[in-house]
């Protein structure tokens, strides 16, 4: 495996991921969205070897890199959405522990790993637990869809890491399921605009008890 | 012909597909009783036949059971869903019927059911976790759509949480399917059969698949409807039509669940049992204190039969939990027996709201139920769901308080009491509502098919609860050995 080549995407893809959690325009994140699929499908060419990894690399590039951010920018301009991140000035610093907890504690979890493939563990956990974090802090709905894709994205590495690549069919699957979550998600974003519903998860509340 | 359990769930998804291309009801009447019939004679033959292992592994006892289950469910939600979508069209402008536009909203209604019956036979059916998994999510997908499909303020909010929700929870679950794909050497699709998992678990690590196991019981246990994890349900459930909702209580966490106690096996064969049986059980007994209290200060009708569900599934999770034949073998019956009481009790519960034009306990109560055959559909649901003998729940049930106090006696009493709690607030809103007074009177004014959609299900749960005939028993014996490791362990 080229470590270089690893070790830059690998770098890329930390970068993205923390882009996604604190840059606000809809617009640039969908583009970063997109930038950290891609990064993605290069670590599968460099990663797994043979025809498995072009199928890989075909996969994400049609569900990740063209089709999700496509129904995103539908999204935006159905509903007229400015933002996918509301400004959370915390957000850099959960962010930033978030990275130096993964280095920090990579050695101990990566034990018995080959170097490479702890470099890309120590990646996917913290592309992972990012995305989860911007799921947890980000009260859009539109940033929702977002963080949701880059935890799957995050997933997928983590299969990198420790298996060399899914099974084709388990990965077509969850690729073509997450596609479709976006494209259910999208749907209702279109009714919740329709409907003059708030688009922030705290004053969806009409359901309780 | 070893793959004929793929045909069973690619025949709704082409039905579901036939009713898009239909003009007129007619046709659709036809498109969906050839559907139906020809899943129902196909899946008979993979439940009857014995079992032959495949790459993508087929049903075993468990699956059969599960597709057996979620089959029938699915033939009497169908059915119901055209008595609903005939009451819905009735009451709607007449104009929008001669329009087409009425018709539309059915095809599209009917292609989202049956591609949720789809993905819900595949998951009950299939034996591998990567598929399993996949057919999961997509369950997530089809059905949210449906919970939408209203398109009220309420049922969006609960279409939206619920896809959020889910999709999150099943995507720490694929973190258990790649951690034990990589445990089991990553050895192709075959390697996530659940026949190579457990033979291959006894020589796991025990930390990576007590972590994989961890996801699993937040992932799977989000779908299940376990608390904490059970946000998403009574809103999803008391939004989607009554015969979307029937699947989603009856079938679909109890699918879900299985799953779980399946990956539950593999993680016992490597740790030994008290790991993920104590988490399951405390899970268990979690979600029937978390759904107690709403159960008896409920004012929703269809929330009510949610929390319910909620309550089931952990009572499920504790018979389960305990690993003893009694209480698993309990566990099994229960689960078959709540699918058919809770698909008629939403059926029942759909037909009340619109006779009545409310989902508001107090209000039903005021109004009445409609006919006499609602009373009696929704009284017999509850008094089933008690445990009271000698409905069809009683022994289930009585076998998991058997194996509780068996167990030990705190927690049988806890849970007895726990128990009591929630058929006294059952009783007092569905039962006080069931035995108001009835608007209407004659039961000659219900058309014999839809008498047929609520009594056949309450039937089932009598003799399956009673008298279980002897092909019948042996498959309950055989799911339930499966659930406790299949002597794994």
């Amino acid at each position: 495996m080229p470590g270089g080549v690893l070790d830059a995407l690998a770098d890329a893809l930390v970068v993205l991921s923390l882009a996604l959690l604190v840059v606000r325009p809809a617009a640039w994140s969908i583009g970063l969205l997109a930038a950290q699929a891609a990064a993605v499908a290069a670590l599968a060419v460099v990663v797994s070897h043979g025809p498995g990894a072009w199928v890989a690399v075909a996969v994400i590039g049609i569900t990740k890199v063209v089709g999700i951010p496509l129904v995103l920018i539908w999204v935006t301009r159905r509903t007229q959405t400015a933002d996918a991140v509301d400004w959370a000035p915390w957000a850099w610093i959960l962010g930033a522990v978030i990275v130096l907890l993964v280095r920090i504690t990579l050695p101990t979890f990566s034990a018995g790993l080959k170097a490479d493939h702890a470099v890309l563990l120590g990646t996917a956990l913290t592309v992972l637990l990012l995305g989860l974090a911007g799921m947890v802090t980000g009260r859009l709905l539109l940033g929702q869809v977002i963080h949701l894709v880059a935890i799957e994205n995050g997933l997928y590495c983590v299969g990198l890491a420790l298996t060399g690549g899914l099974p084709a069919a388990l990965e077509l699957g969850a690729a073509v399921d997450l596609l479709l979550v976006v494209f259910v998600l999208a749907w209702l974003s279109h009714h919740v605009h329709r409907l003059h519903l708030p688009l922030h998860v705290d004053e969806l509340q009409q359901l309780r008890g | 012909m070893t793959s004929a359990w793929i045909l069973v769930c690619l025949i709704p998804l082409g039905c579901g597909i036939g009713t898009l291309l239909c003009r007129t009801a007619r046709s659709l009447g036809w498109v969906l009783a050839v559907g139906t019939t020809a899943t129902s004679v196909v899946a008979t033959w993979v439940i009857l036949r014995t079992p032959v292992a495949t790459v993508l592994g087929g049903p075993d006892a468990l699956g059969r059971l599960l597709l057996g289950i979620v089959d029938l469910v699915g033939v009497l939600s169908t059915v119901e869903s055209l008595h609903y979508w005939r009451d819905e069209l009735r009451s709607s402008n007449a104009d929008l019927v001669m329009l087409g536009r009425g018709i539309r909203r059915v095809r599209i209604y009917f292609f989202w059911q049956q591609a949720f019956l789809a993905s819900l036979l595949t998951a009950a059916a299939s034996g591998n976790l990567g598929l399993s998994w996949v057919a999961i999510e997509l369950t997530t997908i089809t059905s949210a759509v449906l919970v939408g499909s209203s398109g009220t303020p309420r049922a969006i909010e609960a279409a939206w949480k619920y896809v959020v929700l889910c999709s999150v929870g099943l995507a720490l679950a694929l973190a258990t399917v790649i951690l034990l794909y990589a445990l089991g050497g990553a050895g192709g699709l075959g390697a996530l059969n659940w026949t190579s998992l457990t033979a291959a678990a006894p020589h796991f690590p025990t930390g990576p698949i007590k972590l994989a196991y961890l996801f699993a019981l937040v992932g799977f246990g989000t779908k299940a409807g376990l608390a904490p994890l059970h946000a998403w349900l009574p809103d999803a459930h008391s939004e989607a039509p009554a015969p979307v909702s029937a699947l989603l209580s009856g079938v679909l966490l109890a699918v879900v669940l299985c799953t779980l106690v399946r990956v539950a096996d593999v993680t016992a064969a490597a740790t030994g049992a008290a790991f993920p049986d104590h988490l399951l059980l405390g899970a268990g007994i979690l979600s029937i204190m978390v759904a107690t209290p709403f159960l008896i200060l409920q004012s929703d009708l269809k929330r009510l039969l949610a929390y319910s569900s909620i309550e089931q599934i952990g009572v499920m999770a504790v018979g389960f939990g305990l690993h003893v034949p009694l209480a698993a073998l309990g566990a099994i019956l229960q689960l078959v027996v709540h699918a058919l009481t809770k698909s008629g009790l939403f059926f029942t519960a759909g037909r009340i709201v619109h006779d009545a034009g409310t989902q508001r306990l107090l209000r039903l109560r005021s109004l009445g139920v409609g006919t006499p055959t609602s009373g009696a559909a929704l009284l017999f649901g509850v008094l089933t769901l008690g445990g009271l003998p000698p409905f069809g729940m009683f022994f289930p049930e009585l076998a998991i308080i058997r194996a509780t106090f068996a167990q030990n006696t705190v927690l049988g009493l806890g849970f007895l009491f726990l128990l009591a709690l929630t058929f006294a607030g059952l009783f007092y809103h569905a039962g006080g509502t069931a035995l108001g007074r009835s608007a209407r009177t004659g039961l000659h004014r219900v058309p014999v098919l839809d008498i047929a959609v609520l009594a056949l299900p309450a039937a089932l749960t009598i003799v399956v609860g009673l008298w279980a005939p002897a092909i019948l028993a042996r498959g309950l014996e055989a799911a339930s050995a499966l659930a406790l490791g299949g002597g794994a362990r």
